[in-house]
């Protein structure tokens, strides 16, 4: 048996988000040790701290607003409680039955692998049924994915100037891929991905939310862009197009 | 490898590939469907589940015959697949007008399975080629109730229910959709239509405003937005740009 830290990073807007949330939570299974970690990004009210306090056996508040630094800060934390491994997953996803012990079987035999992933399913109506395959491929699946202590130790932290969010995953695989690190994804290890929770959610809301989540959305795609354009700047490319083998293709880089 | 555990009790009958494969087929990707489902046949003859994807490729392309025929062979797969199939055979056969062995072989199929969502949806597709549009509402509705997530079957309703303008049973069976899949704006956007043809301008305004809003972010097909976006134009007071 082996103890394995569960990271999520909460962002609960409306009912909808924290509803993805109890399907992840309620459908974890594993003959492991498990301990929950929550790094809280958002959430409405005390409320929803005390369903989060009821569910997770450490809740901390993110200090700002951004999925790498909760990443990096909660891997931190799962390996200084104990864990063997960390597993990072997303909040609308639901874990196959065997997804979690599999992963962890997984990595037993890929013993180099820098990074675990579940392979994602996305039909619902066949999930349960899903043939689980004997195979895993070098493949990158951020949505959930496994790290031991290695990771942080030899590729470094998810780059946190990516803000809020999206192209810390990407900015971490190109650094993977460029130390020829092996990143597998396990097809004996499902999740069943519900894709774009965090929109999802927001749809769903009150009525009288529309204006400020529409606005919150507008500025998010700038974000994004800014992420995009980071990016460029940071590797000389798009993702699958980078140039640089040092960030921003010098050997230091600008803080 | 020993690391893939089974789970205990549960039979797998569906594979990576299938499933992969039937997302391709629901973007209409009917040529890489085709493409790869012979594959799969050129190196395991005894495969089953490309025949049911074969079918609904044959189907799109109105070969009846050939889909009659992929069909028919794939009644060998186990439940829930069996019941598509069959429903398959029948679409086929109403394609290829023998509407006598098509309604003969749905309604036993309904019988034996009330909850074939597909059954459902291919004797009311039927049904309404045949002129009988209270049949094909039912149906459309049946369908809807047993799988809301199926938009397939949510288009079928919306037809049906605006073809026959029941506009406020529409409204209702659409709220019960939308509380399956509420991010789902094209579900949102026709419920908004029926509602404004109901005459509760408010609730339709507000889904109209909520469509609109987050359609920058999310998926819409273009025909539900041209109505929603002619819709709410029409709401606004005159003056109001």
């Amino acid at each position: 048996m082996v103890r394995i830290a569960i990271l999520t990073v909460p962002f609960f807007l409306t009912d909808r988000h924290r509803h993805f949330a109890d399907g992840m939570v309620s459908s974890i299974r594993s003959r492991h040790q498990i301990d929950r970690l929550a790094i809280i990004n958002t959430v409405r009210s005390v409320d929803d701290r005390e369903w989060l306090k009821k569910r997770f056996d450490m809740v901390e508040d993110n200090d700002t607003n951004i999925l790498a630094r909760a990443w990096n800060r909660g891997i931190r934390e799962g390996f200084r409680r104990g864990a063997d491994y960390v597993l990072v997953t997303n909040l609308d996803i639901e874990f196959h039955p065997l997804c979690i012990d599999n992963l962890v079987e997984c990595a037993t035999q890929e013993r180099d692998a820098l990074v675990w992933c579940s392979a994602p399913w996305t039909n619902p109506l066949s999930f349960r049924a899903a043939r689980l395959r004997p195979s895993v491929e070098q493949a990158l699946f951020w949505s959930c994915f496994m790290v031991d202590k290695r990771l942080l130790d030899v590729a470094g932290e998810f780059d946190e100037m990516f803000v809020p969010a999206y192209r810390e995953d990407s900015d971490m695989a190109y650094r993977l891929a460029a130390l020829g690190a092996s990143c597998v994804t396990c097809h004996a290890a499902l999740h069943l991905n519900f894709d774009r929770g965090t929109i999802k959610g927001l749809i769903d809301c009150e009525s009288s939310d529309v204006p400020r989540f529409v606005q919150m959305l507008t500025a998010l795609r700038s974000q994004i862009t800014r992420n995009d354009e980071r990016y460029v700047r940071k590797w000389g490319g798009d993702p699958g197009e980078e140039r640089f083998v040092v960030p921003y293709g010098k050997s230091d880089p600008p803080q | 490898m020993a690391y893939v555990l089974m789970l205990e009790g549960e039979e797998p009958t569906v594979e990576l590939d299938f499933d992969r494969l039937y997302a391709q087929l629901l973007d209409g990707e009917h040529d890489r469907v085709r493409a790869r489902c012979r594959a799969v046949l050129s190196v395991d003859n005894g495969a089953v589940w490309p025949h049911l994807l074969l079918g609904y490729v044959d189907l799109a392309q109105r070969d009846f015959e050939a889909a009659e025929e992929s069909f028919a062979k794939a009644t060998l797969l186990g439940e829930p697949l069996r019941s598509e199939a069959l429903a398959g055979k029948g679409r086929a056969l109403f394609g290829a007008s023998r509407h006598e062995e098509a309604l003969i072989l749905l309604r036993d199929l309904l019988q034996s399975n009330p909850d074939c969502h597909f059954g459902w949806y291919a004797l009311g597709e039927g049904l309404l080629e045949l002129g009988d549009y209270e049949g094909a509402w039912q149906c459309a509705e049946r369908a809807v109730v047993v799988c809301p997530t199926s938009m397939a079957n949510v288009s079928f309703l919306v037809n049906t229910g605006a073809r026959l303008s029941r506009h406020a049973e529409l409204a209702t069976r659409l709220l019960e959709v939308q509380r399956a899949q509420p991010w789902n704006l094209d579900v949102r956007g026709a419920r908004a239509l029926s509602l404004l043809h109901e005459g509760r301008r408010a609730e339709a305004a507000d889904e109209l405003m909520r469509v609109l809003s987050f359609a920058p972010f999310a998926p819409v097909s273009p025909t539900i937005m041209n109505a929603v976006q002619q819709a709410a134009a029409a709401l606004k007071p005159s003056g109001e740009s």
